[in-house]
């Protein structure tokens, strides 16, 4: 109520909005795999975990941003190609199979916060170019797959597999172990990819930079070089383990140890 | 010297504990002796877990019945001919591992019997069924289960026409651009022993990522693939392409030519 009335107090004073927030709780399809799909116009995402196994999504938007606000559509459902608004949050939830997916209807800005359990995966899409999604994974047991056009992705304390593209961001990892579990691929066409491993990890590692360069502390044994696509190296990290593909077009390649 | 059918039989016997004391060290002394043995013997191995590892989804229960008739028949057909080939709609309708998964249970739970000799050609049908569990790979996975996939073609001695398909679908469709890079990769590692060129080139507008783009105009300078020219001078000129990709594929049509 306290938090209300300030926030309500603020507006007053400010003249500005009311910062419109929503809150929307989901169950994964029961048994297996955990799996959260979610694909977003405009806006950035943040996952984190917590120790139930529900998926809590937050929803932050300036109120004008928020066609749900607007007078004219109080009783009226939100329809879009991707789907209908069943989640009275601006979402349209489905499920299949293992994955559970959400899909942003609106184009206006809106930040996601979310909270998965701690073994799930997660599958985050920016669908077009109206925003700059940014994505930020704290922590996440799962598979984590990032699809970026405009925006960064950053993780922390994950192990994987990850496998991402960025159009035009950045891809900064901090591994906490790197999974064996399957083989990694990160690309990015515009944007710099830095990557921390703890100096155990093991790997198989292929690095690509057409136009930028490659840097690292990591004692890489490279098996080999060059191939025709700018700086190209081939080579392993303590003995060799699962495929860890990095191929960079514009940007460079770091990779640090931990 | 064996075959590779031949060490695929004997895998599966091996396996099965089917093998009298003095056979079964006579195999563990050609696993010590003979790579090749060795090597097959391990792909089958890989093959095997893949197959216990696949989830046990179920296709909609109109086409299991469909496939159960089908394999009945082929069954049938067996004890006629040696040759059985999956049929090609069962891969195209998606439920290909099913195929993989009932084709590898007959086959051990015929041999764990010691009937029906006739079914034991089904083993020689092995590197199928690796084809079709990696097609299905392909169809139903997770990205780095993809990549998986597309990576294990790497290793198919004799890539026939379906694996080769596959691959260009990921290159074409697949959601991932990682495993589109993967699967150019998996193409160009092919392409001395099928013509993989002319398809690669003309997926070439199917791209939408630069960076896609580029390593697609690389690889086909690199293996000097004349057909691209065509569809670099289309690069070339559409003004709704990256600055820098046109530039190469300008490039690319001198190297070519």
């Amino acid at each position: 109520m306290k938090k209300w009335m300030m926030m309500a107090a603020l507006a007053a004073l400010t003249g500005s909005s009311v910062w419109a927030q929503k809150t929307y709780t989901a169950n994964f399809p029961n048994g297996g795999e955990k799996i959260l799909s979610l694909a977003v116009n405009n806006g950035d995402i943040t996952v984190r975990t917590h120790d139930q196994n529900t998926v809590i999504i937050e929803i932050n938007g300036d109120d004008w941003e928020d066609p749900r606000e607007d007078d004219r559509a109080q009783g009226l459902t939100m329809i879009s190609a991707e789907g209908t608004d069943n989640t009275s949050v601006g979402l349209f939830e489905s499920k299949e199979g293992n994955v559970l997916s959400f899909t942003q209807l609106s184009k206006r800005n809106q930040d996601f916060e979310i909270l998965v359990p701690k073994d799930a995966s997660v599958r985050l899409k920016e669908m077009g170019w109206i925003g700059s999604t940014d994505f930020i994974i704290e922590g996440v047991g799962g598979e984590i797959e990032v699809d970026a056009k405009n925006g960064d992705v950053i993780m922390k304390d994950i192990g994987g597999p990850i496998v991402v593209t960025a159009m035009n961001g950045d891809v900064d990892v901090i591994f906490s172990e790197v999974s064996q579990k399957g083989p990694m691929s990160v690309n990015a066409t515009n944007g710099a990819i830095d990557i921390t491993f703890p100096a155990s990890s093991k790997g198989d590692l292929q690095l690509r930079s057409m136009n930028g360069e490659l840097f690292t502390d990591l004692d890489i044994n490279i098996t080999k070089k060059g191939s025709g696509w700018g700086s190209s190296v081939d080579g392993t990290l303590n003995g060799g383990g699962v495929s860890i593909d990095l191929s960079a077009m514009n940007g460079n390649i770091f990779l640090r140890k931990k | 010297m064996m075959s590779i059918e031949e060490i695929e039989d004997l895998y599966i016997t091996y396996s099965e504990n089917e093998l009298p004391k003095d056979k079964r060290a006579e195999v563990e002394q050609l696993l010590q002796s003979d790579p090749m043995v060795r090597e097959v013997f391990e792909e089958m191995k890989t093959l095997d877990e893949q197959m216990v590892e696949a989830p046990l989804e179920m296709p909609p229960p109109t086409i299991r019945k469909a496939f159960e008739e089908a394999l009945e028949n082929e069954a049938k057909a067996a004890t006629k001919s040696k040759s059985i080939r999956l049929p090609i709609w069962l891969v195209a309708a998606g439920v290909s591992l099913l195929a993989g998964l009932t084709l590898g249970w007959l086959l051990h739970a015929q041999l764990g019997k010691g009937e029906s000799a006739e079914l034991v050609a089904l083993s020689q049908q092995m590197e199928e069924m690796k084809q079709v569990v990696m097609l299905t790979q392909i169809q139903q996975h997770s990205a780095s289960q993809r990549l998986a996939a597309v990576q294990a073609s790497y290793k198919i001695s004799e890539p026939n026409d379906e694996v080769v398909q596959a691959l260009m679908i990921a290159l074409r469709s697949d959601p991932s651009d990682n495993v589109r890079m993967a699967a150019i990769q998996a193409l160009v590692n092919l392409a001395p022993q099928t013509s993989v060129g002319p398809g690669m080139a003309a997926s070439l507008t199917a791209q939408q990522n630069p960076i896609v783009q580029m390593m697609l105009i690389e690889m086909l300078v690199q293996m000097k693939e004349k057909s691209a020219v065509d569809e670099f001078t289309k690069v070339a000129n559409d003004e709704s392409m990256d600055t820098q990709i046109r530039a190469r594929a300008q490039q690319g049509i001198g190297e070519l030519l």
